[in-house]
């Protein structure tokens, strides 16, 4: 176990640095850099030797051999440099998205899992009924709803009609007095964009349950273990539905490093302060230590994500073993 | 609740969203179009806070370093510049309340206004000017906003504290320009590092307010400077919040959220029969001093000869334009200025639209559709070219469209293609393009001889569209030269003329600036540069007492 352990962790690094590489490269061959990039929100151009001077600035007419070993020089010491805009360390201004995007996220995917497991498995049992179909329509028309849509009228019917909830951000200005009206306030403001991401989650997720637990229930072991006079309920919570988990966890893998990248869409039209609308904005920038930090957060979150779910397996599964 | 009827809501509030938008009814009468003083009407009413619109945010708020629409519109509130340009573009005492230029033009002598201090109390010293000349000036910061204008830059000195010089290796007529620029502090950047300045997030305040709290994507808060000694702003806060959807900033306007915002021309046709609109904003709408053009690559086999050129402005439907894409609030340039500029000479007449003509043009520059294939060719080359535009411009898209349409029915193949904006840039500058599409943001200062001089052709600066005339040039050196305002008039219309003349672009026309204002909003000044950046600026706004 412990020898996988390390062979994995040693594996991540050179995926790391090659997804790292990766970008970097992409970046660099995306016609435009920081200078040509710099007029686009006054509809300006600057002059030649002004562009020339930012290049030269920001290291960027040196070979690109040298900027990449630079880069990994200081990203192996955990530096990831400064931004091109305003000049502040990339982590800090990852630090400061962080904490919005985690928060809006990790409620997002909570409470999709809270809705998607008992309405699958209501699914899967009553398979074939009106209410497994009914339901079932319901969620493939979220699935396929494409979320500014649904931003747009959530807005209307909640912010504008009924004036229930705010239009965006993450709190009023000014806040409101009092500890639970601040709290409230900020739920508030939560409202609609976590309606907005949960949904389309929600639907994936319970589809993959149904079908998962579907697939459990039809097997001969839950048979048998009915046979042996097991309770209903029984046979689905301790049996099927604890076999019916690996896929789930599998996904959770795949969905897990999404807590970071943040929703560029919804992030935009409720003003939200994420990690989406930051590398948005650092890419249209040409910031290329920003996009590079924000790819590297991501990379890690994603190889740890499918590593614990690796790991989960032997959890869930105990016929798994890593030797 | 049932399924069934959870599906019915859902249909319903796709029902309530289709019908959001009334088709707009075709306005009776012509928008009033106009400049807007409202400066001398009311009694200022001191104290509550005023809600800006940001379209997006800021990279950096440090004066010198700025370089977008956003930072430039918190700056102005922030940090008075040396000099300031009033409402009709005239400079006016800023930091600095005289001035003189030495008689062979090439040194400036500023005296700083008594009482003009930063926040921390501590006076604005000719020791700050003098370190703000050699920032923007030095190769190794990118001042891309200033350091253009003071090109020939010799050195500064300081006469005493408060009176200090600026010398050029040449005069130049459009250097008073240069001078329109924020100060910064010297002693708070003494020792460091000016890319890691602390200006970038909080600029040292010498104006009317000071930077309370910047949170990232989400607002800059303003708060009275109480150390500024000029006239007092009426409102006790300034927030701008970073508001980049436009129809959640509509919305946010109509709620009282934020008290003004520039309305898309689509926002407001729709306004016009928004009754929830109209009691709560108004709408304000003038020409600043941008315009839209199409350019043509002069150096490609296409466009390189003037009757092409001259046919593609007869070509285009500009008239069908104003009247169906911006409801009459455009109007047709025929030069490289805004009509508003003294430099731009009404008496010379855009090219009308004249398809007849411009065939007749076409056929005496030798293209002619040989093959019979629909298109037009010249030496063997079919004229079908790309046209570029910066994406996420829905105007620059429909006027291409247009185009497209319009060349057609003559036998030309334009393919109107939107590339992202720092790649657009790159492929200007290097003269990789055979068409563009794009928006002359328009500058208080005339001097146009970084984009028509032959000299300043790709790869060596921004005549992007490679024009090259030698009496143009001779006259853009002329003009810089030339102390007098009157004769730099006229020599500025006969660059109009020969421009005009010569078609290197088409000048579409200017659409205007439209924006939405809370109805409760006071003191409003509408200027060629536009609602801001002038001086004062939002600063003198101030709220009405609810009726």
């Amino acid at each position: 176990m412990t020898a996988y352990l390390l062979r994995r962790l040693l594996l991540a690094i050179p995926t790391l640095a090659g997804i790292v590489l990766a970008v970097f490269l992409l970046m660099r061959i995306a016609p435009g850099d920081p200078a040509s990039a710099a007029g686009r929100l006054a509809h300006r151009r600057f002059s030649r030797a002004a562009a020339e001077a930012m290049r030269r600035t920001y290291g960027l007419d040196r070979p690109l051999p040298a900027q990449i070993a630079d880069w990994f020089g200081r990203a192996a010491r955990l530096d990831f440099g400064n931004s091109f805009q305003d000049h502040r360390p990339v982590a800090s201004r990852i630090a400061e998205a962080l904490p919005y995007t985690l928060a809006l996220n990790a409620l997002a995917l909570f409470l999709a899992l809270a809705i998607a497991v008992p309405l699958g498995v209501a699914q899967a049992r009553r398979a074939g009924s009106r209410f497994d179909r009914v339901s079932a329509r319901v969620v493939f028309l979220l699935y396929s709803t494409p979320s500014f849509w649904m931003a747009m009228i959530l807005i209307t019917v909640f912010s504008v009609r009924l004036e229930w909830l705010p239009l965006f951000g993450v709190a009023s200005d000014p806040a409101p007095a009092g500890w639970g009206a601040a709290l409230l306030d900020r739920l508030a403001h939560l409202a609609l964009p976590l309606a907005c991401l949960t949904y389309g989650t929600l639907a994936f997720l319970t589809r993959l349950v149904r079908s998962s637990v579907r697939e459990e229930l039809s097997r001969e072991y839950v048979l048998a273990a009915r046979a042996r006079g097991l309770s209903e309920s029984r046979a689905l919570w301790r049996h099927a539905f604890r076999n019916a988990l690996l896929p789930l966890v599998t996904v959770m893998g795949l969905v897990l490093p999404g807590l970071l990248s943040g929703s560029v869409i919804v992030e935009q039209i409720f003003a939200w302060p994420g990690l989406g609308r930051l590398y948005f904005d650092a890419v249209l920038a040409r910031d290329y230590p920003v996009v590079l930090g924000l790819t590297f957060v991501t990379a890690v979150a994603t190889l740890a994500a499918t590593f614990a779910a690796d790991l989960l397996y032997a959890v869930v599964d105990p016929r798994v073993r890593y030797g | 609740m049932s399924v069934r009827r959870l599906v019915s809501a859902f249909a319903l509030a796709a029902a309530i969203s289709a019908c959001r938008r009334p088709a707009p009814r075709p306005p009776s009468a012509p928008a009033a179009i106009g400049f807007l003083d409202e400066s001398a009407l009311g009694t200022p009413k001191p104290g509550g806070t005023l809600y800006r619109r940001l379209e997006g945010e800021p990279a950096t708020l440090n004066p010198l370093l700025q370089t977008d629409d956003y930072a430039a519109d918190v700056i102005a509130d922030v940090a008075r510049n040396l000099i300031d340009l009033d409402k009709r573009l005239e400079p006016v005492g800023g930091l600095s309340d005289r001035w003189e230029v030495s008689p062979d033009g090439r040194t400036w002598t500023f005296h700083l206004r008594d009482g003009a201090v930063w926040e921390d109390g501590t006076p604005v010293t000719s020791r700050d000017a003098i370190f703000t000349f050699e920032k923007a000036t030095d190769p190794k910061i990118p001042a891309l906003l200033f350091s253009e204008g003071l090109e020939g830059f010799e050195g500064a000195d300081a006469v005493d504290d408060r009176t200090f010089r600026v010398r050029f290796r040449s005069p130049y007529a459009f250097r008073i320009y240069a001078f329109n620029i924020p100060l910064v502090c010297a002693a708070r950047n003494a020792g460091r590092d000016f890319l890691a300045s602390p200006d970038d997030r909080a600029p040292f305040s010498n104006g009317p307010y000071r930077v309370a709290r910047w949170r990232t994507s989400e607002s800059i808060d303003l708060v009275r400077n109480p150390r500024y000694a000029g006239p007092r702003a009426p409102f006790d806060r300034v927030v701008f919040r970073i508001l980049p959807d436009a129809v959640q900033a509509y919305r946010a306007l109509e709620r009282g959220d934020i008290d003004e915002m520039r309305l898309s021309t689509e926002q407001w046709r729709a306004s016009a029969s928004d009754t929830r609109f109209a009691g709560c904003c108004r709408t304000t709408l003038f020409y600043d001093l941008s315009y839209f053009y199409i350019g043509y690559n002069n150096r490609s086999p296409l466009f390189s000869d003037v009757p092409t050129r001259r046919a593609m402005a007869m070509l285009l439907d500009r008239g069908r334009l104003v009247r169906d894409l911006f409801f009459g609030t455009a109007r047709i340039l025929s030069g490289p200025w805004a009509a508003d500029s003294p430099a731009y000479d009404p008496a010379v007449a855009p090219y009308p639209f004249d398809p007849a003509a411009a065939r007749d043009l076409l056929a005496r520059a030798g293209w002619k559709d040989a093959d019979g294939d629909g298109v037009l060719e010249r030496g063997g080359k079919r004229f079908a070219f790309d046209l570029l535009y910066g994406a996420g411009s829905t105007s620059a898209r429909q006027v291409c469209e247009v185009f497209k349409s319009d060349l057609e029915k003559a036998g030309i193949v334009c393919r109107p293609r939107a590339v992202e904006w720092a790649a657009f840039t790159k492929r200007m500058d290097a003269g990789d393009f055979e068409a563009v599409a794009s928006s002359w943001s328009g500058d208080p200062n005339p001097d146009l001889s970084a984009y028509w001089a032959s000299s300043q052709a790709p790869p060596n600066g921004l005549n992007n569209l490679s024009y090259s005339n030698p009496e143009v040039d001779r006259l853009l050196v002329e003009v810089r030269g030339e102390l007098d305002a009157k004769r730099r008039t006229a020599l500025f219309h006969r660059l109009h003329r020969l421009i005009h003349d010569d078609a290197p672009a088409t000048f579409v026309f200017q659409s205007a600036q439209k924006y939405a204002v809370s109805r409760s909003i006071g003191g409003l000044v509408t200027t060629p540069v536009g609602m801001f950046r002038f001086w004062p600026d939002s600063t003198a706004w101030w709220r009405r007492p609810a009726p």
